[in-house]
């Protein structure tokens, strides 16, 4: 049958025959697992591209005999498992092959189960013959991929083996063909799909096999007369392999007959075109197109209804499911009358076969123009094709050049015209030049183009490098992402210059894409950016005149180019530094949409240019996905329009509404215009339409919904709530009588207040709760909305919430610091933020704003100066402050610090009663008393600092009374101020180092005033105070100390003083 | 030319001492340091030194040998006209007693007992 190579195996030869003697052993009755529905259930017919399976025997069937004028008839599906079509590279494989593409047409319903795919029968009615079409064959031959043969037959045998057997005499010839072969892998690969095989048996129908078995037992006669006609031929080499498709009326003679005959199906009828209808490519074994025109369903109910007829069975004839599963069990009967005849071939035959069929596998993969993406199709080819911008362009190419002496030899034109050079970064465009090293390499070696997805950065990488001679290698560092790895990779490629030249190929160019994906972690070797700049400057010390070419550590002599989305992700930083970095910018709307407007021409899509524009506007530049969405729009309309880009969500990249469309929606009274939103509220509205009539509550609750669908899906409740809630009342909507606000306040707002409240305070409990979140908007939406919509009312978006927030933040540190300056235990103790805002501020301030007009201290007369001290006193006990800065204006202003009267402005307005004296030289007097004031204290406790606790409260007092000395201290009448402020002084309440009120006593005055006059004299005298002395009583002699020199003076004296 | 004639008689040497102070040694009595009164006392110590006590100051201080003694001499008019002046030396100074130290201060015993400052 088989055209016979002299290199077939032996064992598998044997392994082959065997098999496919235990069928026969087998009672043909026997069940197989009848659970076809199930199976079919799941099947979907996949009518996909296909390519002529050259080795297949061509099926013949009695019944397409008789439809021989009905042209062409795709059956539906004869496929297999993927995952197995890998493995066929064995001697059975034209066996295995045609029994497979036959064995799922069983399934009842004739659909294709999803375990099989991509392969398909092209039955030709005029010769009766069926070819089995595959989408994907393998093209290798035995030759090449000798590895495979062992596993191949036994695969082969087992696929064989499913149709024929039971799941349990699966596993026992698997393992029966696994001990002939001798593989162990084999053998427990065997086990493995025994089960497998049992799951293809069960979409037999016992009835089917058991018919099918019968028609096969029946042409075994006749079979045999043409095996010994086949065997004949078997040497003729040229007839195999043109074996492909021959028609023949005669379904008994197929297989021999056919491969005598020159392939005649394939130039005659089919390689043209068909004038009329639709058709599908394929191409056959030396990669020939042959086009198959698709009949209509009609058609094929027609035949299918005459075989039906032909072979009596009015059961087949009912329904097109049954038609077809009359198709498959004709197709069933040929394969098993097939099977049938092999099964008695010699070993020798079979062994022929095997390797012919093997030589015969070389097909050329299908290209089908429309399983490519246009993104691919479409790719720029050449310079001129790139959409990016054109600078970029050019300063790719141009320091691309630059290599040119370096990689090819040759004297680049950049640098032979160093005027117009164009670099960007022009500033080091000198030193550049001087710069150049041996190999004239430019002096950055590494390009980092960097933007934004999809604008073609790799393609202008590539088309760029192959412009310019060199060949690519990609590295995608998001996939290699260790150092080590990329190191071996990018080494290979850019330091095997000598190799690469004189195997005559390409120079290769290193493309790294996805640079900024590399990892920073640090490996043994450092991390892969670093070991890029250490490649690129390590050659540049190389390349310094003094030491050329230092054997291991070898220049970078190629150019690499990396690519990057973000030019400033911290990995790049050292790459950014040392490379050159060209930002490549999205291409003009303008520019894209001519570049969309030529792919729709080239495919046949009608496209209205502005529909375009707006498809490049709405990706942003993006040629990549501009691409994908036109092509996914042009395979479901025929035109591309902008209408088309906007009920198509593909296009569009933010889907979303955004809070302010939202609350236009929400404050817009709709009409039907308006209604053009969403598209589940069209489809209703055109429904309406057809009916005729639209009324104005329809579309109010098509509108309402559409709110609804917005609000929830934008998920925004308290923001959306907050702006209606800001600008509900600056819509001009009519209300007359405030009912309707009133009624929206009391009603719809509180109930959005406590919905929201009880959400926030226990999310995870008050779930049902959170759909209510919606109605209080709409009830915004009925209340406020206006025919105008947002264009009237000077609506803003809501920020008072943040204002207030803020706001509060501001008033509880100013609160919280005048809390931490009380002073006393006991008041800090009592002192909350509840207690100072409310009880404690507002009498404080009132104690801070006493009537104070005069700014001169001398002028101060007796009431006022007690008012100016107390105020002193008080600001002190607090620890506020007067600090002078500039206002707006740039006027120098005493503000309180911390300022506590802020408190009580509403909104920057000024307080409605003076906080403090207000007016400047007051503040100033204020001021300046204070420090005074605050400096007494100071010096009082420092001196008093080591004494004990009366002696503190002393000194206490004593230093006011200093102070108050130094404040009122009049030239004019000293006495009687002091006295007047002495009287004033007994008055004060002043507290003690704990915080208690001191009273000042005389006492403690006088006691102290004694020493202190008697200390007077001896002030100027030092240590040894006389107050020891005097507790002596009664010395009245002391020794003057002299410190630190000598009185004693040496003075001439003559004799005649002696005298 | 006149003659000075110095009466030296060892067994009417009187014991001088000469006191050198760092301060000066003052009172608040109306008569002053003039008035001869007991001002204080100097003490000789065991160990050769001395201490000078006033009022409630104690000033310690040492016998220092002077370099070149000293004679404290008392001008004798002449007895007749046309006699001439002799000096009778009172004493012959060859150390003194230098207080140049800073006084401590001799406290009562109830004072002692008071609660310190520090």
């Amino acid at each position: 049958m088989h055209p016979t190579n002299d290199s077939g195996d032996f064992g598998n030869a044997l392994l082959s025959s065997s098999l496919l003697r235990a069928p026969s052993s087998l009672p043909p009755q026997k069940p197989a697992a009848a659970n076809s529905g199930a199976q079919g259930a799941g099947m979907s017919s996949r009518l996909q591209p296909a390519d002529v399976f050259p080795d297949t025997y061509d099926e013949e069937d009695d019944c397409m005999e008789d439809s021989a004028s009905n042209g062409l008839t795709l059956l539906p599906t004869a496929q297999y498992s993927d995952d197995e079509d890998e493995d066929d590279g064995g001697g059975l494989q034209g066996i295995y092959h045609s029994l497979n593409a036959l064995l799922p047409k069983h399934a009842p319903n004739a659909a294709t189960s999803s375990v099989f795919a991509d392969a398909r029968v092209v039955c030709d009615p005029h010769t009766g013959q069926a070819t089995l079409l595959r989408s994907t064959p393998t093209p290798f031959s035995m030759d090449e991929r000798g590895d495979e043969y062992d596993l191949s037959p036994a695969d082969a045998a087992l696929k064989l083996t499913r149709v024929l057997t039971e799941p349990l005499d699966a596993v026992r010839e698997g393992q029966h063909i696994a001990n002939i072969i001798g593989h162990k892998s084999v053998a427990s690969e065997m086990k493995d799909k025994a089960g497998l095989a049992a799951r293809s048996l069960a979409i037999f129908g016992p009835e089917e096999q058991y018919r099918a078995y019968q028609a096969a037992i029946d042409r075994q006669a006749q079979l045999d007369e043409e095996m010994a006609h086949s065997k004949r031929q078997k040497h003729d080499h040229s007839a195999a392999t043109e074996s492909l498709v021959s028609p023949l009326p005669n379904p008994i003679s197929t297989a021999s007959a056919r491969s005598r005959e020159p392939q005649q199906f394939g130039h005659s009828k089919y390689s043209l075109p068909p004038e009329s209808g639709d058709f599908i490519t394929c191409r056959n074994a030396r990669g020939k197109s042959l086009y198959f025109a698709l009949r209509s369903d009609i058609d094929l109910s027609k035949q299918a209804d005459r075989i039906a007829s032909l072979r009596g069975d009015a059961r087949m004839s009912s329904s097109q499911v049954n038609r077809v599963v009359a198709d498959i069990e004709t197709e069933l009967d040929t394969a098993l009358a097939l099977r049938d005849s092999e099964r008695d071939m010699e070993m020798l035959d079979l062994a022929d076969t095997i390797t012919s069929t093997q030589s015969t596998r070389s097909i050329p993969k299908p290209v089908l123009a429309e399983s490519r993406l246009w993104v691919d199709k479409y790719r720029a080819q050449t310079f001129l094709d790139l959409v990016s911008d054109e600078r970029t362009n050019r300063a790719v190419m141009q320091w691309l050049k630059e290599w040119d002496f370096c990689v090819f030899g040759r004297e680049s034109a950049a640098a032979k015209r160093p005027p117009t050079h164009a670099r960007s970064s022009t500033k080091d465009s000198a030193v550049h030049f001087e710069n150049k090293d041996k190999w004239k390499r430019p002096q950055r070696r590494i390009l980092l183009l960097s933007g934004p997805p999809g604008l073609g950065k790799t393609t202008l990488a590539h088309v760029v490098a192959r412009q310019a001679g060199y060949g690519t290698v990609e590295i995608n560092a998001s996939d290699d992402r260790t150092a080590a790895k990329i190191k071996d990779r990018v080494l290979g490629v850019t330091q095997t210059h000598s190799v690469g030249m004189t195997a005559g190929s390409k120079p290769q160019l290193l493309i790294i894409d996805e640079v900024d994906g590399a990892s920073a972690a640090q490996s043994a070797q450092g991390d892969f950016i670093s070991m890029l700049v250490k490649l690129a400057t390590n050659a540049e010390e190389k390349g310094a005149p003094t030491k050329k070419r230092r054997g291991d550590q070898r220049p970078l002599l190629r150019p690499i180019i990396c690519i990057c989305n973000n030019v400033y992700a911290p990995v790049l930083r050292p790459l950014r530094q040392i490379a050159q970095c060209y930002h490549v910018y999205p291409p003009t709307s303008a520019r894209l949409a001519k570049r969309l407007e030529e792919v729709c021409e080239t495919e046949g899509v009608a496209a209205d240019s502005w529909g375009l524009v707006e498809l490049a506007k709405q990706n942003e530049g993006d040629i990549r996905s501009c691409l994908n969405s036109l092509q996914i729009i042009s395979a479901r309309a025929q035109k591309v329009d902008s209408d088309c880009l906007k009920t198509a969500s593909i296009g569009v990249k933010d889907v979303q509404r955004s809070l302010f469309a939202i609350w236009a929606m929400l404050f817009t009274r709709p009409d039907a215009s308006s209604l053009t939103f969403s598209r589940s509220a069209r489809s209703s509205l055109g429904k309406r339409n057809a009916n005729g009539h639209m009324g104005n509550a329809s579309i109010d609750r098509e509108y309402s919904r559409m709110i609804l669908d917005s609000i929830r899906s934008s998920g925004e409740h308290e923001r959306l709530m907050q702006g209606c809630f800001e600008n509900y009342l600056r819509m001009e909507f009519r209300d007359l009588t405030h009912t309707k606000v009133s009624s929206l306040c009391s009603d719809w707002f509180e109930f959005y207040d406590l919905v929201d409240t009880t959400c926030r305070k226990n999310p995870s409990g008050s779930e049902g709760l959170f759909a209510y979140l919606d109605y209080p908007l709409l009830a915004v939406h009925r209340t406020c909305s206006t025919p105008m919509g947002l264009s009237r009312g000077d609506f803003e978006y809501p920020h008072s919430e943040f204002e207030a927030f803020q706001g509060r933040q501001a008033a509880l540190g100013i609160i919280q610091s005048l809390m931490s300056s009380a002073t006393s235990a006991r008041t800090q103790s009592t002192l909350t933020v509840n207690v100072v805002a409310l009880d404690l501020l507002d009498y404080l301030l009132h104690i801070l704003s006493p009537q104070l007009v005069t700014s001169n201290k001398h002028l101060l007369k007796g009431e006022e100066r007690n008012r100016l001290y107390r105020l002193v006193e008080v600001m002190n006990a607090w620890e506020l402050s007067l600090v002078q800065n500039k206002d707006d204006n740039g006027q120098f202003i005493y503000r309180l610090e911390p300022p506590i009267d802020r408190l009580f402005g509403f909104t920057a307005q000024r307080p409605s009663r003076p906080i403090m004296p207000m007016r400047y030289p007051v503040r100033q007097l204020v001021s300046q008393e204070l420090e005074i004031l605050r400096v007494a204290h100071l010096a009082a406790k420092s001196s008093t600092e080591p004494s004990d606790i009366s002696g503190a409260a002393d000194a206490k007092e004593l230093s006011k009374r200093d102070y108050l000395t130094k404040l009122f201290a009049d030239p004019l009448a000293p006495a009687k101020k002091c006295h007047a402020v002495d009287g004033e002084g007994d008055e004060l309440s002043v507290k003690d180092f704990f915080g208690r009120i001191v009273t000042k006593k005389k006492a403690s005055a006088s006691l102290l005033g004694g020493p202190n006059k008697e200390a007077g004299k001896a002030r100027d005298g030092v240590g040894a105070s006389s107050r020891a002395g005097d507790s002596m009583g009664r010395s009245h002699e002391w020794f003057h100390f002299f410190e630190g020199f000598s009185n004693a003076v040496s003075k001439p004296t003559q004799v005649k003083e002696l005298l | 030319m006149s003659q000075i004639e110095f009466a030296y008689d060892k067994a009417k040497l009187r014991e001088f001492c000469l006191i050198e102070t760092q301060g000066s040694l003052e009172t608040d009595r109306p008569g002053g340091l003039r008035g001869q009164q007991r001002f204080g006392q100097i003490e000789r110590l065991a160990d050769g030194k001395v201490q000078m006590l006033v009022g409630v100051h104690r000033v310690p201080g040492s016998v220092v040998q002077l370099k070149k003694p000293l004679a404290v001499l008392i001008k004798q008019p002449p007895a007749e006209e046309g006699g001439d002046t002799s000096y009778r030396i009172e004493a012959i100074i060859r150390d003194k007693f230098m207080f140049k130290v800073r006084p401590d201060v001799i406290l009562q015993q109830e004072l002692v007992n008071m609660p310190s400052v520090s």
